[in-house]
């Protein structure tokens, strides 16, 4: 689906990203992981061509990615990020329509295809009894449902997430896992998110890609090949315990302590990986 | 006010050198010094006109740059502006008076001359008797007296000339304009309604707001002046020009544009007598007599 | 609130009727209803009625509707591409631009008429087309073109006083009455010149809704939906820059109603452009109609600055709303 080769980049002279390769597998979900700062965010950008490489490739089948129209890009992705604050008081329906921009000829109205289309999403992801309400008068769980419906109505192949529900309580990140979940297994959407919790990561990948601080891959492969104690002291300095829940089967990770560096204090070895 | 006039009272009754003279300006201030002053600054073009008229040309050390009246005004160190002169400029000349108008300079100007201490001198009249005081004052601040005297007596006569002859004459309902773009005109307590009503007429300009209203032309067509008063300045358009699209108008249609330089009429010095001259030749076709002396009164 | 949302345009050109028949039939000169309907359909011989009507009225109101509606879309359109609330339609420079262009004019000595409007225009293109310019080096983010047309703003007022300094008192004055707003000079040449001009960067603007409402989720958000960031800015820019130019030009620098007529609308119908744009020309439109003829009857025969009138009816009205918006579900 996307091919990633050789790939680099800097802002200004700080690299970011160092000799990142890997191809997003079609009707895979693939989590992305690593400390803060190390470029998990901006990776996604290059994905869908915001930014260009400093070197290496990202290409969709032949095209590179940075080249391709905007557009014809909104219509192989979608992406979902962390929303702040909405401004204006779109109503939810109007919001989701946005959705269909790419979709629609450059100056037409929306079709009646694509009302049923954002009447569908809306069922999807369960705001459709918000469907007439301001954006502005949502809860934070409500508004991150309405935009990922967004990005449902411009039905594409792959679906970015970049920390999509990291800032949401429990019950709204485990409602919304499900909802990816189950648009992975009925639709086959391929999946990229970035991701801080380890567990449901786990839980919910086919694969895990671990970046360092460095902003080289530490570990690709299925979680349980790359949630290994070893691989989480190279990249986060600390020492952890990894079990599987005796019940589900799940992947649990133990952080137990720093890692004790030559020399240097607990405090300052965490500090250090900011 | 009373304490003002405690003030004056007690200065004037002080023991003073002869050759001083102490007077009040438009502010009830009382300006004076133990001999005339010798360096002056005019901060108003019709002062610098009067000033001139009453010989003080040496006397004056620095105008404006409006001062354009008489052609030796041109000649003296320019201080820039009315409103905000370069006070350094103007300390640096060490001035004994400045003269300035109450309205075109703010109070700030005032304070900040008088804390460097210079002494300051406003005027502000709005008329044509108004115009005659500040010359008989400057006259006694400057020791000019018998020169101011006659000035202002023919400013004077030259107004109750005017109003003799053309007292039963009907009267002239008149527009004065100021600018075109917006269309200023000339309301009550001006020096153009004054001088309207001395050359026997009536300003159509009612009280307002502003003394100097910007109108629409409509309201120019609902007054329907009898005679339209346009004071061109160079560089501006023709007031005349933009009536002249106007035929329903009765004063364009009877063809009564009257054009008079408005240094003539706006500004209050000796030359309002011109002014007062072609108004009352366009307002009624009557001439002043040369000398006025001889319309008798 | 939202149950507008179905009969809006047929609510919005009444009142702008409304407007437009009170700023006729009001003014020094007293004209009756019957009166003003028998000049307006052409059976009255009162050549001072006529004239009244179609020479200053009629040409004063249409073009008070025309700036109205103007500033009210460029203003819209400004506020959703910086993504700032507090975009007016001078924001980049415009207003600025269109005032040295004219005062320059003026201090060369070009009184002509039609002169005047020419340069502000092609004045505040300059200006905008410069903020333009030097943002784009950072990829004309929205702060960047913000705090270059408040740069190149303050250049222009800065080359301005210098010029009305060494200008004659009478010119400096006629610039400064010109620089605070007036719709006096209505002109039908004029309208000819520019009605159509407003008109087609209205359209483009309204076909161009859908980029408006992407830009309000922020640029990142925007192509992340598929729209391409830089040349749908240009073209609004330029669209909504070319419009207030246009009205500049004509009626001096009238305050308030680029500003606040989009947010009455957007409280009232909500932000999708699709109908804020033509909701805004004609709210616009009617409140400017409607400002002007109260300017010129409050203390008739004497007019009042429009731009007081505006600040006065909208400020109060504009607040009113804000503060009943808390109580709404």
């Amino acid at each position: 689906m996307i091919r990633v080769e050789g790939l680099q980049f800097a802002y200004g002279s700080r690299p970011i990203l160092q000799g990142i390769s890997l191809e997003v597998v079609p009707g895979e979900i693939l989590t992305v992981l690593g400390p803060n700062g190390c470029g998990k965010s901006t990776l996604l950008k290059l994905l869908r061509g915001v930014l260009t490489p400093a070197a290496g490739s990202v290409r969709w089948q032949q095209s590179e990615l940075h080249r391709l129209a905007r557009r014809e890009v909104a219509r192989r992705i979608a992406v979902v990020a962390q929303t702040a604050e909405v401004g204006f008081a779109y109503t939810v329906r109007e919001l989701v329509a946005m959705g269909r921009y790419a979709g629609q000829p450059l100056f037409g109205a929306l079709t009646p295809a694509d009302r049923s289309l954002i009447d569908t999403v809306l069922q999807t992801t369960d705001v459709r009894h918000l469907a007439d309400r301001p954006v502005t008068a949502l809860s934070g769980g409500e508004l991150q449902r309405v935009m990922l419906a967004r990005a449902l109505a411009q039905q594409t192949p792959l679906l970015l997430l970049d920390e999509a529900t990291s800032h949401l309580d429990l019950i709204h990140r485990l409602s919304i896992t499900e909802l990816l979940l189950h648009l992975n297994r009925e639709k086959a959407t391929t999946i990229v998110q970035v991701s801080h919790d380890f567990e449901l990561a786990a839980e919910m990948s086919d694969r895990l890609l671990l970046l360092a601080g460095d902003g080289r891959v530490a570990a690709l492969g299925p979680p349980a090949e790359v949630l290994t104690p070893a691989h989480l002291h190279a990249v986060y300095g600390v020492e952890a315990e990894v079990d599987r829940n005796p019940h589900s089967g799940a992947l649990r990770v133990y952080p137990l302590r720093p890692a004790r560096e030559d020399g240097s204090s607990p405090a300052a070895g965490k500090v250090s990986r900011k | 006010m009373f304490r003002i006039l405690l003030l004056i009272l007690l200065l004037a009754s002080a023991a003073l050198p002869a050759g001083a003279a102490v007077v009040t300006d438009a502010l009830g201030r009382p300006v004076g010094s133990e001999r005339p002053p010798q360096r002056i600054i005019s901060l108003v073009p019709a002062v610098t006109e009067i000033l001139f008229a009453l010989e003080l040309d040496e006397q004056l050390i620095a105008v404006t740059r409006f001062c354009t009246y008489p052609s030796a005004a041109l000649a003296k160190p320019n201080i820039g502006d009315y409103a905000s002169p370069s006070l350094e400029a103007l300390a640096a000349l060490r001035p004994d008076l400045v003269i300035m108008a109450a309205d075109a300079a703010g109070p700030e100007l005032l304070s900040r001359l008088e804390m460097l201490g210079i002494a300051v001198f406003v005027a502000y009249p709005r008329s044509l008797t108004g115009t005659a005081e500040l010359i008989r004052t400057l006259g006694r601040l400057c020791d000019r007296q018998p020169r101011a005297a006659a000035l202002a007596a023919e400013l004077e006569q030259t107004a109750r000339c005017a109003r003799r002859l053309t007292k039963g004459h009907q009267k002239v309902r008149v527009l004065a304009t100021v600018m075109t773009e917006p269309l200023v005109v000339a309301g009550p307590q001006t020096l153009l309604d004054d001088l309207i009503d001395i050359a026997g007429g009536v300003n159509v300009v009612g009280a307002s707001l502003s003394r100097y209203p910007t109108w629409g032309l409509e309201a120019v067509l609902a007054a329907d002046p009898d005679l339209i008063l346009v004071s061109p300045h160079p560089g501006q358009e023709d007031a005349a020009a933009l009536y002249r699209n106007w035929p329903e108008l009765s004063a364009v249609r009877n063809n009564r544009l009257l054009s008079v330089d408005a240094d003539w009429i706006q500004r209050p010095g000796p030359r309002l007598s011109l002014g007062l001259r072609a108004l009352v030749r366009g307002l009624h076709s009557i001439e002043l007599p040369q000398p006025v002396t001889s319309c008798g009164g | 609130m939202r149950r507008l949302a179905r009969f809006w345009p047929f609510l919005l050109l009444m009142l702008l009727g409304g407007a437009l028949a009170f700023s006729l039939s009001v003014g020094p000169v007293p004209l009756g209803f019957s009166e003003l309907l028998a000049i307006l359909r052409g059976d009255t011989s009162d050549p001072t009625g006529l004239a009244v009507v179609y020479r200053i009225r009629l040409p004063r109101s249409l073009l008070a509707a025309l700036v109205g509606a103007a500033l009210s879309v460029a203003g819209a359109a400004f506020q959703a591409v910086l993504r700032n609330p507090l975009a007016d339609p001078y924001i980049l420079g415009v207003s600025g631009g269109a005032a040295l262009g004219a005062v320059t004019a003026i201090w060369l000595g070009f009184a002509a008429a039609l002169l005047l409007p020419v340069a502000a225009f092609v004045g505040a293109l300059f200006a905008l087309l410069l903020v333009y310019w030097v943002a784009r080096a950072h990829r004309g983010s929205s702060h960047t073109l913000i705090l270059c047309g408040v740069i190149v703003g303050s250049l222009a007022s800065a080359l301005l006083l210098f010029l009305l300094w060494l200008s004659p008192a009478d010119q400096t004055r006629a610039a400064i009455f010109w620089l605070t707003g007036n719709l006096a000079f209505a002109d039908y040449r004029l309208l000819q010149w520019i009605a159509p001009l407003v008109l087609v960067a209205f359209l483009i603007l309204w076909s161009a809704s859908r980029s408006l409402d992407l830009f309000t989720q922020g640029e990142e958000t925007a192509a992340d939906l598929g729209l391409a960031v830089g040349r749908a800015r240009l073209l609004v820019l330029v669209a909504a820059g070319a419009m207030t130019a246009a009205v500049v030009a004509m009626a001096g620098l009238i305050g308030f109603v680029g500003l606040t007529v989009p947010h009455i609308v957007r409280l009232l119908l909500g932000p999708a452009h699709h109908r804020l744009l033509p909701a805004s020309a004609l709210a616009g439109a009617t409140f400017l109609v409607l400002a002007d003829a109260l300017s010129r009857q409050l203390y008739a025969p004497a007019e009042i600055p429009v731009g007081v009138v505006t600040a006065l009816l909208g400020a109060p009205f504009f607040l009113y709303l804000l503060r009943a918006q808390r109580t709404l579900p």
